[in-house]
């Protein structure tokens, strides 16, 4: 197992932030967990990928993840992996333009992306991009890498918001508040605010 | 209190705080894990960027920034996707493709090594 880690063990919280961070912790397990075992269930219902464990090393294999992805260079920095004589795979994508799914399960992965509920996937893909983008783009700000690089492939980054769009995320119109005995969605109080500006605009004064 | 604070502030703002806290915690605990994910892959090299993390049940992401020989910056992201009956992978707005044997297998150790660094410290009390 790998071990030149400067950062195997979690730093740890005290005080209040310590229940909280065990909480999260165990949330965080629970999906490491799942995505292990269902990965490991997918790649059971393909048994045209003949992976072998322990066929390689571990960190060897794991090294050449890299290899298969789109760096030229990284053929000078890793170990190239040979093709293995008894697959008809072809080898691997050299870069990441939009390349035909040929892979011996070719057939029913284009059934699958032709479904109809194709659309409902891009949408969730969607979803996952722009989360993955925030988190890239927290650790780059942790970082304190530069944000203007554009990420190659990615999409044009979204515009900036106006005052109202702000106020409608930090404070969105369909969350409920109490306002006396009654509940108001946030939505009703901005039109009552807005209509009582409207309406009489030299009163402004008396609402601060 | 004027009216404004009384209508802009809602009930629920000590619970707002409570769940900003839970978001950082998680943030935390993903940024530590895509670290140590990053450093499965052997020595990373200067000036390069990279991390592998779960980042939710069905996705992992690998993330890898570097500057090649003109001083160019690269940044790409695959993610792969988990399907019931396979994995997927997808970079930046590219469409899906299969992955193939090698890719898979190498996937496959990937992730188990990744689970085996980072459960313990999960499960740690």
């Amino acid at each position: 197992m790998n071990t030149h880690n400067t950062q195997s063990h979690l730093p740890e919280a005290r005080g209040r932030g310590r229940e909280m961070e065990l909480e999260q912790r165990q949330i965080f397990a629970r999906v490491v967990a799942a995505a292990w075992a269902n990965t490991k269930q997918a790649f059971s219902a393909t048994p045209d990928l003949h992976y072998a464990e322990g066929t390689v090393g571990h960190q060897a294999a794991a090294h050449n993840i890299l290899a298969t992805q789109t760096r030229p260079e990284a053929a000078h920095t890793y170990e190239p992996v040979p093709v293995p004589a008894e697959t008809t795979a072809p080898a691997p994508v050299a870069r990441q333009e939009d390349a035909p799914v040929e892979s011996a399960n070719a057939a029913y992965i284009n059934a699958l992306l032709e479904q109809p509920e194709a659309d409902a996937l891009a949408l969730q893909e969607q979803a996952k991009t722009e989360a993955v983008q925030r988190v890239i783009d927290a650790y780059r700000a942790d970082a304190g890498l530069p944000m203007d690089i554009p990420m190659e492939g990615a999409a044009a980054p979204a515009p900036e918001l106006t005052p109202m769009q702000r106020a409608e995320q930090e404070f969105p119109s369909n969350e409920m508040y109490l306002v006396g005995d009654n509940e108001v969605s946030m939505g009703d109080i901005r039109d009552a605010v807005s209509g009582a500006f409207d309406a009489a605009p030299q009163q402004e004064d008396e609402l601060v | 209190m004027n009216f404004l604070d009384f209508i802009m502030v809602p009930q629920g703002t000590k619970q707002r705080g409570t769940d900003q806290q839970r978001a950082d915690a998680y943030k935390a605990l993903l940024h530590w894990s895509a670290k140590i994910g990053g450093e499965l892959f052997g020595p990373i090299p200067k000036g390069t960027r990279r991390e592998f993390f779960c980042l939710d049940e069905r996705t992992w992401v690998w993330h890898e920034e570097w500057t090649d020989n003109t001083g160019q910056r690269h940044i790409v992201t695959t993610r792969y996707d988990v399907r019931p009956n396979g994995v997927f992978k997808s970079q930046g707005s590219n469409s899906y493709q299969a992955l193939s044997a090698e890719e898979a297998r190498n996937l496959n150790n990937a992730i188990d090594l990744y689970y085996q660094r980072v459960m313990p410290e999960l499960t740690r009390a």
